[in-house]
């Protein structure tokens, strides 16, 4: 980050205060609340699939942007920019979980996790099918539902869920096939694998 | 058995652009083809079915997500990265004032280390003195430490009233 003089924070003003934040961030205000309309929403269904808690979905969500914003990346396509945007919440999902070595975001009934995943109540519409998938994503280890969500919720390529993911091309398939089984026995009420 | 097939990303990609009606009626001739492929491979079945409750699962957790104003977000990024920006701003300041208590600490240690014989000196001197009996080194030791204590702490206190204002 480039460091700013205490005097000049404090008095910056009108279109001073707004190219010295353009300066500093990835892009102006309107072009912000653009991207975030784009993008908010899947990204925070991303990130509370693969974390199970919507707190921290919101927490991660707003990191997320911020770092965005900081990255100051060069200029990008919209796509490229999702791709860096989605890349910064699997590091901080990642990171997170790295700060809970030894859990997994899973979290034995009556816990905290699993009490504020409830606060999401699935709606009429769709509703048990919700209630099953969300009870068979508690049932997954976190990097599972992260590499499923990018590739069947977000569409994205195996390449693409490698580099986001750090994950070796080569490992990535048989993982998320061994994944994508899991999830459907445990959908069709089978056996874990 | 298979455990990839090498369509499956092509699958899924004609089915988020459209290709692949949801109706199961292609919508193009690549659609035909993908659409025949996938009612002969499991493992396309398979990512095809997880793809749409996926996508019914993302749409309906979007239309609840608790999610912050993007003004919200803005303003809270832009009030952070002022902060940091102040943080960083005062960094060396904070590591000077740091590095001249260290300076000034080892260097009354340094001066009163090689002036310890003049100072041994004085405190026999006010040792000697009629008021505090015979005997009384430790208790003129105390009483220099004390002394040197307070003009310390004042001008400590000193110099945050200072900085403060």
């Amino acid at each position: 980050m480039r460091a700013m003089p205490i005097s000049k924070c404090e008095t910056l003003d009108g279109v001073e205060k707004a190219q010295e934040i353009e300066r500093v961030f990835a892009m102006d205000e309107a072009s912000f609340r653009a991207f975030y309309a784009q993008t908010a929403r899947p990204l925070w269904a991303y990130l509370f699939r693969a974390s199970g808690d919507p707190t921290l979905a919101e927490d991660l969500l707003q990191e997320t942007y911020y770092r965005f914003l900081r990255a100051r990346p060069d200029p990008m396509s919209d796509a490229h920019r999702k791709n860096y945007l989605y890349r910064i919440a699997t590091n901080l999902l990642t990171d997170h979980r790295r700060r809970e070595r030894g859990k997994e975001f899973t979290n034995p009934p009556g816990e905290a996790g699993a009490d504020r995943s409830a606060t999401i109540e699935p709606r009429a519409e769709g509703g048990s099918e919700r209630t099953e998938l969300e009870s068979a994503f508690k049932q997954m280890k976190a990097r599972e539902r992260e590499i499923l969500w990018l590739a069947y919720a977000e569409g994205y390529k195996h390449e693409e869920i490698a580099e986001l993911t750090g994950i070796k091309a080569a490992s990535l398939r048989p993982l998320l096939f061994r994944a994508r089984r899991k999830l459907a026995e445990i959908l069709r009420g089978g056996s874990k694998a | 058995m298979k455990m990839h097939c090498e369509k499956e990303e092509e699958v899924i990609r004609a089915r988020a652009e459209g290709l692949l009606a949801d109706n199961g009626e292609p919508a193009s001739e690549g659609g035909a083809a993908l659409r025949e492929h996938v009612a002969a491979c499991p493992i396309c079945q398979e990512a095809l079915f997880l793809a749409e409750l996926f996508e019914r699962d993302q749409r309906a957790l979007g239309a609840q997500a608790p999610l912050p104003e993007a003004d919200l977000v803005w303003w809270k990024a832009q009030l952070r990265a002022r902060r940091e920006a102040v943080r960083r701003a005062e960094a060396p300041v904070v590591f000077a004032e740091k590095a001249a208590w260290v300076t000034g600490a080892l260097s009354a240690a340094g001066l009163a280390a090689w002036q310890w014989p003049a100072i041994r000196g004085w405190l026999a001197l006010i040792a000697s003195a009629p008021i505090l009996g015979p005997h009384s080194e430790p208790l003129a030791a105390l009483f220099v430490a004390g002394l040197v204590s307070t003009l310390v702490l004042a001008g400590v206190s000193l110099y945050l009233i200072w900085s403060e204002k």
